[in-house]
């Protein structure tokens, strides 16, 4: 493309052009999928939306789904945040590995975790046999589900939270140390609000991945309405019984909800950066 | 009264072979070079590729002396349904649903253009059974014991998989033909059902394949499934055949749009009536399946050894379309089934 007048320099071409291939490129891949989603869920009106939305089984899906994730953030923001202080601050042998170990979730198909959860925790297995004598069976029951999202999810906050936490200046930490302040109070008033954008976005994205997650549940959850059944699931029966509109319904919510998460922690992020 | 399933079918084809010889088709055909697109349900992956496909092979080279080639896919019966309406290149399809015969029935590509008949109907039939472990320790003998609370059951989820649909319609008709068609107990006895579930699978391979690896104490699908369970994992799994149960109608369809592209009108229409003849009809029973003659009234040729087992059609329960609505539509039982027992069943 050559070079029009109007442009002051070449650099401004440069900034026009890539910003424009940038947003287009989210537009193709993403808004416009997610616009079809939109317009199949709420095509035949608002009434069959909230027709769908007003289903029990629904209801209770979405619910589900939505304290699992919760559960997933939280979970994750603290052992994820613990895992990256082993990490950073201690050596020991193994570590090297370790650090790569933790990106496996990422390689593994989702379904395949869940059928190493079936095959560890399952009916037949020896592990499965004792939860089940000791009262906690895990596959097939909703705690089944949570362990296959802390599997799925393990990584996030690590690896946000992990390359921070290796460029924080450590003078700070000392200088707390020299004021007399103990471990604790020098992590919770000095490192960790440095952090905080970091565990806040880690936290966000484990959010979203078990609100979404699918395969690693569809084997370990046993798909009980009103019991283990999780949205996605849901809409997965939704598709497959032809009734697509209920599917897009609850995957809207699905999507605006996790939309508003990353929003309300992206709005947090920015205040915290602000008050450095 | 309506003609019996065969007999359509066989009009059906007649019809179509008789208006297919004057139409031309859109490339030459060369019998030489054909090429076979089957898209089979899941259920029919065995007995085709070790029986059905070699089968007509050698029966195409005995008449124009080249073998055909084939292409195959196998999925659930609803997502090869699926696709096939979205436009998937398959000559032949086999399913496990008149549901989704009627689904593709309805989009036209199963038409030629300007004839008002298809290629189409009933290609197998199969029973609805209870599998139980070697020896069956639970003593199960009929679709009551499914709801025993010592007992866990294996199902395919019928929401996902419409096929597994058949083991749904088999539990309510049993239950409404035993009392003189009412719905409550049939409710009743799903509900009872439902409540031992340990898992609903997404399909009917993985409902077996969850019960191999030690889930539930039961589960309930087609005879021909067992089979193959059997034959897979060298487990003697047993079959148990309740007192009623419901005979399974397993369609198959010639995909004329595609066989008006591909220009093998004559391999695929062969395939088709090769279906129907005995040796292929054999080798479905040698696959847990029932020949096309057997009757309700007589299931002898089944090979399992229980004793007398009287079987209903679908129809007699009022057709698919109108029981599918009964039990999954919009205001169906099913999902009341679970809202109703609060979600929370004691299965383990």
């Amino acid at each position: 493309m050559s070079q029009k007048p109007a442009f002051k320099s070449s650099a401004d071409a440069v900034t026009l052009l890539t910003r424009g291939a940038s947003l287009s490129y989210l537009g193709v891949v993403l808004l416009l999928p997610l616009a079809a989603l939109g317009f199949e869920a709420l095509r035949p009106g608002p009434r069959v939306f909230f027709e769908a939305l007003s289903d029990p089984l629904a209801r209770y899906a979405l619910g589900l789904s939505f304290t699992l994730a919760l559960a997933m953030a939280v979970v994750n923001a603290v052992i994820g945040t613990a895992t990256a202080w082993v990490l950073v601050h201690r050596d020991f042998p193994g570590k090297a590995l370790m650090n790569s170990l933790i990106d496996l979730p990422f390689a593994v198909p989702t379904v395949v975790a869940g059928l190493m959860l079936v095959a560890l925790y399952g009916p037949s297995s020896t592990m499965g046999l004792l939860l089940e004598r000791n009262g906690v069976p895990l596959i097939y029951h909703r705690p089944g589900v949570a362990v296959a999202l802390l599997f799925v999810t393990y990584p996030f906050v690590i690896r946000s939270v992990q390359p921070v936490w290796l460029e924080l200046d450590p003078a700070e930490e000392e200088a707390a140390a020299t004021l007399g302040a103990n471990h604790w109070t020098t992590f919770f008033a000095v490192t960790l609000p440095a952090l905080r954008p970091a565990v806040l976005s880690g936290a966000a994205l484990a959010f979203s991945r078990a609100l979404g997650e699918f395969g690693g549940i569809s084997l370990v959850a046993g798909n009980r309405p009103l019991d283990t059944q999780t949205a996605s699931l849901y809409v997965y029966g939704a598709i497959e019984g032809d009734r697509t509109q209920v599917a897009a319904a609850v995957s809207i919510v699905l999507l605006a909800a996790s939309f508003a998460v990353l929003l309300i922690l992206n709005s947090l992020q920015n205040n915290a950066v602000k008050l450095d | 009264m309506m003609p019996s399933p065969a007999e359509s079918w066989m009009r059906a084809t007649v019809a179509v072979v008789l208006s297919g010889c004057a139409q031309a088709s859109s490339k030459p055909e060369d019998v030489r070079e054909m090429t076979l697109r089957i898209a089979a349900a899941s259920g029919f992956r065995d007995v085709c590729r070790l029986r059905l496909l070699p089968g007509f092979a050698d029966h195409w080279k005995a008449r124009h002396g080249v073998r055909p080639k084939f292409e195959e896919s196998y999925a659930s019966s609803g997502s090869l349904t699926r696709s096939i309406d979205s436009g998937f290149d398959a000559d032949v399809a086999l399913l496990m649903s008149v549901g989704d015969l009627d689904r593709l029935a309805k989009s036209n590509i199963l038409r030629q253009a300007g004839s008002r008949s298809s290629i189409s109907g009933i290609i197998a039939r199969g029973r609805v059974v209870i599998g139980v472990r070697p020896g069956n320790p639970k003593q199960i003998r009929s679709w009551d014991d499914l709801a025993r609370d010592d007992v866990g059951v294996i199902l395919a989820d019928p929401r996902v998989s419409g096929g597994s649909r058949w083991n749904i319609f088999a539990i309510w008709g049993a239950a409404q033909l035993r009392d003189d068609g009412s719905t409550a107990s049939a409710r009743d006895l799903l509900a009872g059902i439902t409540r031992r579930v340990v898992t609903f699978e997404s399909s009917s391979r993985l409902s077996l394949a969850a019960f191999a690896r030690g889930a539930g104490d039961t589960v309930v699908t087609a005879e021909s499934e067992l089979h193959s369970l059997r034959t897979r994992t060298g487990v003697a799994y047993e079959t148990v055949v309740p007192a009623r149960t419901l005979r399974m109608d397993l369609p198959g369809c010639l995909i004329e749009v595609s066989v008006e592209k591909h220009g093998n009108r004559a391999v695929a229409e062969e395939f088709f009536a090769y279906l129907n003849e005995p040796e292929a009809q054999a080798a479905f029973q040698e696959f847990g399946f029932a020949a096309m003659e057997v009757e309700a009234e007589a299931p002898t040729r089944f090979d399992t050894p229980t004793a007398k087992s009287s079987l209903f059609t679908i129809e007699e329960l009022g057709g698919w379309p109108r029981l599918n609505d009964e039990i999954f539509g919009e205001t169906g039982v099913w999902d009341g089934l679970f809202i109703a027992s609060n979600g929370r069943g004691t299965a383990r």
